[in-house]
């Protein structure tokens, strides 16, 4: 992911597969669409990374070095560039511990599969690979700091991004930040304050802030929201399950469309659950050129669609125009 | 020395993406200055914690304007926009999230900015972006989980989509992050020489590339769903309820399927749903602990899932930056830590317009008359030290 980004800022990113066969390889994704979405603009090299010939020719004209740990004892110090993001599974006295883990598990020792599901079953993840790709995200964002610092550019600087350290991050708030507080609860599952509901065609997301209730009473129609035990935010926490019974069977007539619209006037913050199809063709994504069409493969006969750069650099798409965005620089990924 | 030092950030953002952003900013070294209005607060100083002292600052407040100092302005008075844009003129960035159209309407759009200085950086970090047909929908965080199509992929095999919910909130996390190092890269452009840089960075576009294959799926025909737990490159992964009932969240991967099934006493040509079954009877006739030791002796990933509490009792030995202490209390940390130039919390969240005097004085050279003027006039306020 953090190659992903630099490649789509106008980076110049080898992405080196190591084939020497004595390091673990990487999952092969079922169907190459991780491969795929996130090789993109990548360039690819393969060789042994331990070979001190192979990988300072690859380093010596490279600006970052993205790595693990194990690349990382293989290439040795001297030979990496200035700058580098060292990926771990941990940080603190278990930071060179390798394993047996996995995103999954690291999300569980972060709580974050505490969060999602219901109470009285299987804690779930969150979709797709949210753990590494926000991985990805903290090592780009310490690198990009390393690049734009003006005084760090001629210092040997690493940024470590652990994968524990990421997931406790993102899930703060399920640690009680008070002394006192008590633990905050986990998955609350139908409880919830925010959940999905049904509608005719799908589901929605039944979001809202203590502002928006009467609009959302406006919205559902139904005169059983407007009862006493309804009428506070802590009145509403009581009786969650009900509440949200009494929507799901107003919004049973309508379609995701008609709520969205609806949504749309009375300013509250629903949200349709499309699915990827509908994402790629919803006419806001399309006005704003989420989607872009990836590089077809030989023998390929459907176009292959994924997002852009999540970024508008002065109204332009980075990855559309290249030479519109930021000086050029070279990143070297392991 | 910092990373940022030297950057001057005026920070606009409220709640948790834009406030959020700027105090990476702020742990990475630069002077953040908090703007917020003598008619108009950070909801988030509202939002009460549970703490011991009713004078506290919220505890969601605190985590996200730790490293900050704070002025109040009366933006939407003509006076007020004058010493915003002489603030303008000696920033680097100006970051905010508020609700599209505002800040054009206060006389302080891209191209205004831009005038005041040319070399500024703005980040409007929004929830559906500058433009397209939904940019002025209201959302949350979860709300763009639906129309991103992140919650059709996540929730149980077959069933109804899920959301991360209000108490995590997701796209809101990541938002942070990513606008933090978008802005950066921008700060390195703008110092390279580049022109001055509008960063459009909406929730809904960034919540969408973080599921970036299931679009390239979709592309395929493969429209994806709910697969609960189960994952690609895992032959079995899934949480298991242990004899003590904590759950036990457990990765298989093919290459282990020979050592689990020795641990588990099953011949391995058993299909994945024997083995599945097997596991978790097995596991729920032992303790959580012994389970994952067994597990992990087997080469197989097994952890706990842990609550808050869980999470704090692995704090030194697997993690150590994410949450922070400051002046006695919790904070929210950092996603990342940097040899040598570490990352770390100076001062604890400001109250409103703590700074507002120095900062016009130090950093927009107002003298003590016209500040006197300006406070006269309603359109700067002075809080307490």
């Amino acid at each position: 992911m953090t190659g992903r980004i630099f490649a789509d800022l106008g980076a110049h990113v080898v992405q080196v597969i190591d084939d020497s066969g004595r390091f673990d390889a990487s999952p092969a994704p079922e169907n190459g669409a991780i491969d795929r979405f996130l090789s993109a603009r990548k360039s690819v090299v393969r060789g042994d990374i331990s070979n001190p010939e192979f990988t300072s020719r690859l380093l010596r004209e490279s600006d970052v070095a993205i790595l693990d740990q194990q690349a990382q004892r293989a290439i040795g110090a001297d030979a990496l560039p200035k700058h580098i993001a060292l990926l771990t599974l941990f940080s603190g006295r278990q930071a060179d511990t390798a394993g047996p883990a996995s995103e999954f598990t690291i999300s569980a020792l972060g709580g974050l599969l505490n969060m999602v599901g219901d109470p009285d079953r299987a804690p779930l993840r969150l979709g797709g690979h949210q753990e590494a790709y926000a991985l990805g995200l903290s090592a780009f964002c310490g690198l990009a700091g390393l690049l734009a610092g003006k005084r760090s550019a001629h210092e040997a600087l690493t940024v470590r991004a652990s994968l524990l350290d990421t997931v406790v991050w993102l899930n703060w708030k399920a640690v009680p930040l008070d002394g006192d507080a008590p633990i905050p609860p986990g998955r609350s599952g139908p409880a919830a304050e925010w959940q999905v509901v049904r509608c005719a065609d799908g589901w929605v997301a039944l979001v809202y802030q203590e502002p928006d209730w009467p609009h959302l009473c406006d919205m559902v129609g139904d005169h059983r929201l407007r009862q006493e035990r309804f009428a506070t935010r802590q009145h509403r926490l009581d009786n969650l399950v009900e509440l949200a019974e009494i929507v799901e069977s107003a919004f049973l007539s309508r379609t995701r469309q008609q709520i969205h619209q609806q949504a749309s006037l009375l300013r509250l913050p629903l949200g349709p659950v499309w699915n990827p199809g509908e994402v790629i063709a919803d006419p806001h994504n399309v006005e704003r050129a989420l989607f872009e069409k990836l590089s077809q493969f030989p023998g390929e006969s459907h176009s292959v669609h994924a997002p852009r750069l999540p970024v508008l650099w002065n109204g332009v798409s980075l990855s559309a125009q290249p030479e519109s965005g930021p000086a050029t620089i070279a990143v070297g990924q392991s | 020395m910092s990373v940022l030092q030297g950057c001057r950030i005026l920070d606009l953002g409220i709640i948790t993406a834009g406030a959020a952003t700027s105090a990476i900013l702020a742990d990475l070294g630069a002077e953040v200055i908090k703007i917020e209005s003598p008619t108009y607060r950070d909801p988030f100083r509202v939002w009460t914690g549970n703490g011991p002292n009713p004078g506290d600052l919220p505890p969601l407040f605190r985590a996200t304007n730790r490293n900050k100092r704070a002025i109040s302005i009366d933006l939407k008075q003509a006076r007020g926009r004058e010493v915003m844009l002489r603030l303008v003129a000696s920033s680097d960035v100006v970051v905010e999230n508020f609700r599209r159209g505002v800040l054009p309407k206060l006389g302080l759009s891209f191209e205004e900015l831009r005038a005041a200085n040319g070399k500024i950086v703005l980040a409007s970090v929004s929830s559906q972006g500058e433009t397209g047909a939904d940019a002025r929908h209201v959302s949350y965080g979860s709300t763009l989980e639906a129309v991103a199509g992140f919650a059709w992929g996540t929730g149980y095999a077959g069933e109804d989509p899920l959301i991360s919910g209000r108490d995590v909130n997701y796209p809101d996390q990541v938002a942070a992050v990513f606008a933090a190092g978008m802005i950066m890269a921008a700060l390195r452009s703008v110092n390279g020489g580049g022109p001055a840089v509008h960063l459009d960075l909406s929730q809904r576009d960034l919540t969408s590339f973080l599921i970036g294959e299931a679009f390239v799926s979709a592309s395929a025909g493969n429209p994806g769903g709910r697969k609960g737990n189960a994952q690609e490159a895992y032959l079995l992964q899934d949480c298991f309820k242990a004899r003590n009932d904590a759950w036990i969240a457990v990765s298989v991967r093919q290459t282990e399927l020979a050592a689990i099934c020795s641990l588990l006493g099953i011949d391995p040509q058993s299909s994945v749903a024997a083995l599945r079954g097997t596991l978790e009877r097995h596991i729920a006739c032992i303790g959580s602990e012994s389970a994952i030791a067994a597990l992990r002796q087997a080469g197989v990933a097994a952890a706990p899932v842990l609550d808050g509490g869980g999470i704090l009792g692995l704090e030194t030995e697997f993690w150590s930056h994410a949450i922070q202490r400051f002046d006695g209390k919790m904070v929210k940390g950092f996603p990342f830590q940097i040899d040598g130039q570490p990352l770390g919390i100076e001062r604890g969240a400001p109250s409103v317009g703590t700074d507002t005097q120095s900062i016009l004085s130090d950093v927009a050279g107002y003298d003590e008359r016209e500040i006197a003027a300006l406070v006269e006039a309603g359109a700067i306020e002075i809080g307490a030290s």
